[in-house]
């Protein structure tokens, strides 16, 4: 039995170690070694909040983007609209995740390398909470340099090591090296890139053998379902503010306190999202919440800070949605009516920097968001007037 | 501490071993003191508060066991009996505090409008096996079967840390005299390998197979939970995902448990004989949590009358006994619900039994008898898991309607294009096919499938080890897998793969599902 031990023992340990050498070479998730175009990274995409914590400061990013899955496919650092002052630019932005998730992110490069301009994407969703609403921190906050309430993390190195066992050390990263390994160079793959960008290449294939009605539809129904659950109030009881807005609020203070010029983003929602809310009795809501933001943005921003509002009938929110049964026609702008493609990403960057097309997005204040708000609802109505065909099985899911 | 754990497995396992086998070759007395110590540490390690609640718990039992025993001596029946009653009405007590207190208010809340407020109170891990454990100890001693009464002996046998946690559920009489043994202290070869191979197939069973699993099950249930309609199939997969989970956590708990007592040189009860290859619900329950059933049935079922006051009283025995069976595991309706489902099963086939034996006696004798027998018995178990599992009733019955086909069949839009004219058929028949959830749907029915097949094919740890006595009472006659373990090369290669598995999953570890119980 003893030989037997022996060897049992030898051979676990030689496994154990063939795997984390595997891991480390492969480097899954992206964490360990550079790696560019082909080298994709499968499953770095669905990693993000364990590895991009880390990425971002080795990168130091002059230019900061924060938000959810909208910004981490919709912003590409190395978009050509970015101007050279800004570069260079990280995608901190996570796939699921809020304001608070945003705000400690923000907390955590700040307290390393702050950078000198922050692009916050907001989404609607994010503020219609519960009256009572008391969310916790997220477990993100674990592997930050900050804790919550400012002083700095002591046990973050208890996480980096956890976090070193799971990306070396772990079956998954196991599995998922084979993963890389086996679609390295090969197009269609899912990947995220060094700078935390998530080009969507898995989108693209499905979008391809699927079509665009089929992605547009189960978005839809989701969306519908998402937003028919959701509660309708934006704030907490007996109070104009909640801990989203708070979060926004805390992201511009701090950021001001350091000279960090904040753009926030209301992203460019696909007609059909509109028309959700509208469906699912949000649609005051909604102008409320960008009434909120435009006061809070400049209350807080003291001209260091802009509200961007994307979210209007323009004629990209208006691209036609493809027939059923058309598996041809590619939609250009948009892979769902939720998440719009880095094509419309680069114009939307170009108009925050000064360019690009002027009938896309409105710089909103407190002074012309009650017109901007009124234009919108104008635009609205002229959308569903000609587009009946695409607003009736919307009305119908919401029923 | 969780046995599936960075510290257990590179700290606390080493050291308890090396410094036990040390002092064993030096004392056995400071040995055992040391073996209690750390399973307090043990135990301690997830909240050292209750350390004291569990030491005031065996100081007490430990107490009332000795008196018993002094009036058995004796011969004071009254006195004998009063002793007991006060023993047991204690355990109970400290279970229904905490483990029933803020049941019985909700539903006094719910029943009567009373608004009484929660109380805040944290569970003590183990506490109605370390309870159950002890109370098993009071009626052997009020019945003169317990002997021994080392008082180190006791507090190993309670708080010995294989099974402290989450059992398997111990008889004073199979393990005092386990301690007691000089070779227990003496460090052995064959043990330690035998051990550690059994504790290797339970960690793979648990961090692989089990935790591999689990969000498929969770997905689903929690849709159910929150009033999601499920379709046949998704129902259906989420239902056996859990069936297939809460088997391979529990079992591979329990597997985990015996191979490092084993490692000790201490053998344990089985807990686990493959119980979905069972052909009845009586045999399920010989083969599932077996010494939770060998308890409630020398305990409960057994003091309750049993089958000594003819067929009637026998069926109000086994609803009884099911019924608070369910509730032991928690401080629910569902798990009530569930206990008293498998008490419906077991009346059933006790009244399937007696006809047939005097009817069709060659009812269930052939292969289709079998499998039909299998079948149901299978199915009976998965409907039970429902309630097991949902966290409401609503949840519950939800889940239960989508399996009854009451919400439609779906498959996913994107094998729709492989299947070719099938798929035409198959909408004719009914079935439509959704949009997204295609990989979920393809990962929930692999995972369901794979395991399905090693839990009814495959023989299971004591199978494997039938010839080194893997746990008490156990009788390798009765198996039949020809798949054997034996110290070979090949034999250490593939549990040398299954244990790398095993710790390369520590990092995502999660508790076992019987720790909450």
């Amino acid at each position: 039995m003893a030989t037997y031990l022996r060897f049992w023992f030898i051979t676990l340990a030689t496994l154990l170690a063939a795997t984390i050498v595997l891991n480390y070479w492969v480097d899954p998730y992206g964490l360990y070694r550079p790696y560019g175009d082909g080298d994709w990274k499968p499953n770095g995409a669905s990693q993000g909040g364990l590895v991009k914590p880390y990425l971002v400061l080795r990168y130091a990013p002059r230019t900061l983007i924060l938000g959810n899955s909208r910004a981490e496919v919709g912003f590409d650092p190395s978009d050509t609209a970015w101007p050279k002052s800004a570069q260079p630019v990280f995608n901190l932005a996570l796939p699921g995740t809020g304001t608070r998730v945003a705000r400690r992110l923000h907390e955590h490069v700040l307290a390393s390398h702050p950078p000198q301009n922050v692009v916050l994407g907001v989404d609607f969703m994010d503020f219609l909470v519960e009256p009572d609403a008391k969310p916790g921190e997220p477990e993100i906050t674990r592997r930050l340099m900050v804790l919550p309430d400012g002083r700095i993390n002591n046990r973050r190195w208890l996480q980096t090591m956890l976090d070193g066992a799971v990306t070396l050390a772990s079956l998954d990263a196991l599995l998922h090296s084979i993963d890389t390994l086996r679609v390295r160079g090969q197009p269609g793959a899912a990947h995220l890139t060094a700078t935390g960008f998530n080009p969507m290449h898995d989108y693209e294939r499905i979008a391809r053998d699927e079509g665009y009605f089929n992605m547009f539809r189960q978005r839809d129904i989701e969306n519908i379902r998402a937003y028919q659950k959701r509660p309708k109030n934006l704030f907490s009881r007996g109070t104009h503010t909640s801990p989203a807005f708070e979060d926004v609020t805390a992201i511009l203070d701090a950021a001001r306190a350091r000279g960090i010029h904040v753009q926030v983003v209301i992203y460019p929602y696909h007609g059909h999202l509109l028309e959700t809310f509208r469906l699912t009795h949000t649609w005051g809501l909604f102008e409320t919440w960008k009434r909120e933001l435009a006061y809070r943005v400049a209350a807080h921003g003291h001209g260091s800070a802009t509200l961007w509002d994307f979210s209007g009938y323009h004629h990209y929110a208006r691209e036609t949605v493809p027939p059923a049964g058309d598996e041809q026609t590619v939609v250009r702008d948009y892979w769902e009516a939720g998440h719009f493609k880095k094509e419309l990403g680069h114009q939307l960057l170009a108009r925050l920097s000064g360019e690009g097309d002027p009938a896309f997005g409105v710089v909103l204040t407190p002074e012309n968001v009650d017109a901007h708000l009124s234009a919108i609802r104008w635009d609205g109505t002229r959308y569903r007037a000609d587009r009946p065909d695409e607003i009736a099985p919307l009305e119908k899911l919401a029923q | 501490m969780l046995f599936n754990s960075y510290p257990f497995l590179l700290l606390f396992l080493p050291v308890t071993a090396i410094v036990f086998f040390r002092l064993g070759a030096y004392s056995h007395r400071l040995a055992a003191v040391w073996l209690g110590a750390a399973s307090l540490f043990f135990y301690g390690y997830w909240n050292p508060a209750y350390v004291g609640l569990l030491l005031a718990s065996i100081f007490f039992n430990y107490g009332i066991g000795f008196a018993l025993a002094r009036e058995h001596d004796a011969g004071r029946e009254r006195r004998k009996k009063l002793i007991l009653t006060l023993g047991i009405t204690a355990d109970l007590a400290l279970l229904g505090y905490y483990k029933y207190a803020n049941f019985f208010l909700d539903t006094a809340n719910k029943l009567l409008d009373t608004g009484w407020a929660f109380q805040d109170i944290l569970l003590p891990l183990g506490i109605s096996f370390f309870t159950f454990t002890q109370i098993a100890f009071l009626v052997d001693a009020w019945s003169g079967k317990a002997r021994e009464y080392n008082f180190i002996h006791y507090l190993l046998f309670v708080t010995y840390f294989p099974h402290l946690i989450a059992g398997p559920v111990l008889h004073h009489k199979e393990m005092m005299p386990q301690f007691a043994r000089p070779q227990t202290y003496r460090f052995s070869w064959d043990n330690m390998t035998i051990g550690l191979m059994i504790f290797v197939i339970g960690l793979f069973k648990k961090v692989v197979l089990a935790d591999g699993v689990s969000p498929y099950a969770n997905m689903a249930f929690q849709s159910a939970d929150a009033g999601a309609e499920l379709d046949l199939l998704a129902a259906w997969g989420g239902a056996l995902a859990y069936t297939a989970q809460i088997y391979f956590d529990f079992s591979g708990y329990s597997d985990m448990a015996i191979g490092l007592s084993r490692m000790f040189g201490i053998v344990l009860p089985l807990n686990f004989n493959s119980p979905y290859k069972a052909g009845n619900i009586i045999d399920f329950w010989r083969r599932w949590h077996m010494t939770l059933s060998r308890f409630l049935r020398d305990y409960l079922y057994i003091p309750l009358g049993g089958n000594r006051k003819g067929p009637v009283r026998r069926q109000i025995n086994l609803m009884l006994t099911m019924l608070l069976g369910g509730l032991w595991h928690g401080a629910s309706w569902n798990f009530v619900l569930w206990g008293g489902l498998h008490g419906v099963y077991l009346m059933l086939n006790h009244a399937w039994r007696s006809l047939c034996g005097r009817h069709f006696a060659d009812v269930s004798a052939g292969t289709a008898g079998k499998l039909a027998a299998w079948a149901l018995t299978f199915v009976a178990v998965v409907v039970a898991w429902v309630f097991f599992r949902a966290t409401t009733l609503g949840g519950a019955l939800n889940m239960l309607s989508g399996m009854a086909g009451l919400q439609g069949v779906n498959l996913p839009a994107t094998i729709q294009p492989k299947l070719g004219g099938a798929a035409d058929l198959l909408q004719d028949l009914g079935v439509q096919f959704a949009l997204g959830g295609g990989s979920r749907f393809m990962l929930t029915w692999s995972w369901v499938v794979c395991l399905l097949v090693i839990a009814l094919f495959l023989p299971n740890a004591q199978e494997l080890m039938r010839r080194h006595r893997p746990g008490l009472d156990f009788d390798p006659k009765a198996v039949t897998s020809r798949l054997e373990w034996r110290a070979t090369p090949a034999w250490g290669l593939a549990l040398a793969i299954l244990a790398a598995a095993g710790v390369l999953s520590l990092s995502q570890a999660t508790q076992f599902l019987y720790y909450q119980f």
